[in-house]
């Protein structure tokens, strides 16, 4: 294997669309943060002062008559109180100086707790369903009880971890976790594919007899060839990655590795410092990738056409979208974990309607398509053609 | 050290390419590989090196039986290198980094690249990329990559490829050295003058068969080998008994044995042969070049200098 890696390390660097790529790859990444700045993002107070307009707007939409009683009254007040709250909030943020702010504590009070009253007000409205324009309001104002539920961890868990709520999306932190997922589930795969959709395919066409009896198996040829691009792909992409957060520290705001990152496990979202959720999103994209590169790698030897190979490539990547029009059988399908980060999000356990599509099942179905590869692979690469035509590579008599 | 093949049968689809193919190779023995373009010499080589399917058949090395089983190619393939095509080098690579690769990969170890390429006289270009060199060099480097894999049998498909006379005469030499060194080396060329100067045995493969073994350790008899016109010819055999079993190979090559005939004899065809224009003779045994003509039927229609007809046939 070491002289596998050796030999095959320097033809595939040697080679210039390995360098361009890897190099473009690279700069892209590299630049992310500079771009992502570029970007026309939503602001957390303009957000909130959508969240604001809504929250007068409800008022008129609700006939007066149906605030009449003690059940109307008090969704009333707590609707008022919602809307303060946000106005708060709002405030709170654009004086950006964390979740209080200096001396008017007693007048504008925390963000987190204006933000668990109005979860409490919502939890409370989402009950009131005697109330007469309770459908308008479910319908126009309130979040899902899961969305609610999930903003409350989500300010425990910000007050756990003792960090302000983050009022600049252009934050080192978050642009970090915005490249690690755009990464993860989109850049990666364009990566991969390119990289080494003809690299077999060009020992095959350009170099068969030298390469054709080396006393190698295929087999190391071909883990080698996959280890190796997965290994040059992940070290361009993390150093990007690290140089863009590198030069985002000093455009912007840091942000925090600590801040609070969604989590979907147990069939409930949880909270995890980014710098955790950085780290299981890489480890489990790397798995993924790896996975792809044996398949793009094996392919490639068998099939030659590096058009052919990718497409077949956007094929796989695109193989959940399937499950949205065919009914899904059970979360362990392999398929519906390519998305890694819908996985983790829990989004894609909700769009598919299985609670069981969760994180840790990744690792285990990787095994088993390790496996399920290594025998296809095992099969493939003793009866494919070989490049002179009408050949056939050597069977078992 | 030895290599045995044993009723090898090769066919693609219904077509058979080879037909139980048999031989044994011992060690210290260089075999040359004769037969027109596209009669399955390097069907035979693809075959023991078990990339292509055998219909039927053996190969052995040391008695021990090499299948078609991964485990069984591996090994195979440790004891063999095939001789690379040059237009399937690596274009980046320069030729050092060939040559290492393949003694990396086979023999493990390095030491011996330099002293291949001064003995190749590489030198001067061989540090520079593959992309730069001409057929001859890329040629050279094919060569010393199978030299510095060192397996104890070598294929060379088509060695002489794209070589001058002095680098044909470097590679003869070095395949000497190495079948002094205990190599078992098949040279497949069409350099057959150049095969009689090392090769041990000729194998000539004709109708899917191995039909024919020249080897060089035989007994053998002189002839007069004349180069002449079919004209020529019908001169001479007019004014001439020729021996029985003459030869005439193509239309231009006589080949008449002195065995039986005495020293009067041979003086006549002699003297006849001064009165004819043109006419170029050798004395000594069948070649593979003779015997190459005479199993194909060899014609060589270039032979024409150009005033063949101009003059009578005789001076």
């Amino acid at each position: 294997m070491k002289r596998v890696l050796k030999w095959n390390g320097r033809l595939i660097l040697r080679d210039w669309k390995t360098r361009l790529l890897l190099i473009g790859f690279f700069l892209f990444l590299g630049t992310f943060s500079l771009l992502y700045r570029q970007q026309n993002v939503t602001l957390p107070e303009t957000q909130l002062r959508s969240e604001y307009s809504e929250a007068h707007n409800i008022f008129r939409l609700i006939p007066d008559a149906h605030f009449d009683g003690e059940l109307g009254e008090e969704v009333e007040r707590r609707l008022g109180r919602n809307s303060t709250l946000i106005g708060l909030n709002r405030y709170i943020l654009i004086q950006r100086e964390g979740n209080t702010i200096e001396g008017l504590e007693d007048v504008v009070s925390d963000y987190l707790d204006n933000g668990r009253d109005m979860a409490e007000n919502n939890l409370f409205l989402l009950e009131a369903t005697d109330f007469e324009s309770y459908d308008l309001l479910t319908s126009v104002y309130l979040p899902s009880r899961t969305e609610i539920e999930q903003q409350l961890a989500f300010y425990n868990a910000l007050e756990e971890s003792g960090l302000p709520i983050e009022w600049n999306p252009y934050a080192s932190s978050q642009i970090l976790q915005q490249q690690l997922e755009l990464f993860v589930s989109v850049v990666l795969f364009i990566a991969m594919a390119l990289l080494a959709g003809d690299h077999f395919t060009k020992d095959q066409e350009n170099n068969y007899s030298v390469t054709q009896g080396l006393p190698l198996p295929m087999k190391t040829q071909w883990r080698g060839r996959s280890f190796l691009l997965w290994l040059m792909t992940w070290l361009a992409a993390l150093l990007g990655i690290g140089v863009s957060y590198g030069l985002s520290l000093f455009f912007e705001t840091t942000g925090s590795l600590n801040y609070p990152v969604e989590l979907y496990v147990s069939q409930a979202v949880t909270y995890i410092p980014l710098w955790q959720y950085g780290l299981l999103l890489t480890g489990l994209g790397m798995v993924v990738s790896y996975l792809f590169l044996l398949i793009i790698t094996g392919l490639s030897w068998m099939i030659r056409n590096i058009y052919l190979t990718l497409f077949i490539v956007a094929g796989l990547a695109f193989l959940p979208m399937i499950w949205t029009i065919l009914d899904p059988l059970t979360s362990w399908q392999p398929s519906f974990y390519i998305e890694v980060v819908s996985v983790l999000s829990g989004e894609s356990a909700l769009q598919f309607d299985l609670p069981g599509i969760v994180y840790w099942k990744l690792p285990i179905l990787a095994l088993g398509v390790w496996l399920v590869l290594e025998g296809i692979f095992h099969v493939i690469f003793k009866r494919i053609p070989t490049r002179r035509s009408g050949l056939k590579r050597r069977v078992i008599e | 050290m030895t290599l045995e093949v044993k009723n090898l049968t090769v066919a693609y689809g219904e077509r058979e390419v080879l037909t139980d193919i048999s031989f044994q190779i011992a060690n210290s023995q260089i075999i040359g590989l004769v037969a027109p373009n596209g009669t399955g010499k390097t069907t035979l080589f693809n075959a023991i090196m078990r990339f292509v399917p055998v219909k039927s058949g053996h190969i052995l090395v040391d008695d021990k039986e090499y299948t078609a089983k991964d485990k069984d190619v591996l090994k195979l393939h440790q004891l063999i290198t095939f001789f690379p095509d040059q237009a399937d080098l690596h274009e980046n690579f320069s030729g050092t980094e060939h040559i290492e690769m393949y003694a990396d990969m086979w023999a493990g170890k390095k030491d011996h690249v330099r002293d291949i390429i001064r003995r190749l006289e590489m030198d001067d270009y061989v540090d520079r990329k593959v992309s730069t060199y001409s057929l001859g060099m890329r040629q050279r480097l094919c060569f010393a990559m199978v030299i510095a894999s060192d397996t104890p049998i070598m294929f060379m498909d088509e060695v002489m490829n794209g070589l001058d006379p002095e680098n044909v005469s470097l590679v003869s030499d070095i395949l000497i050295e190495l079948r002094d060194e205990g190599k078992i080396i098949i040279v497949a060329s069409h350099l057959l003058d150049n095969l009689d100067e090392y090769a041990n045995k000729v194998f000539f493969l004709k109708d899917q068969q191995l039909h024919f073994v020249f080897d060089h350790s035989d007994e053998t008899i002189d002839y007069f080998k004349l180069l002449c016109t079919e004209e020529q010819v019908a001169y001479l055999e007019a004014h001439v008994t020729l021996p029985e079993d003459t030869i005439h190979l193509g239309n231009n090559v006589l080949c008449i044995p002195l065995q039986e005939l005495t020293e009067a004899e041979q003086l006549a065809i002699y003297k006849h042969l001064r009165h004819l224009k043109d006419v170029e003779i050798t004395v000594g045994p069948m070649g593979t070049s003779e015997y190459y003509s005479h199993l194909y039927g060899l014609k060589i229609h270039s032979f024409n200098r150009g005033h063949q007809h101009e003059k009578p046939v005789s001076k």
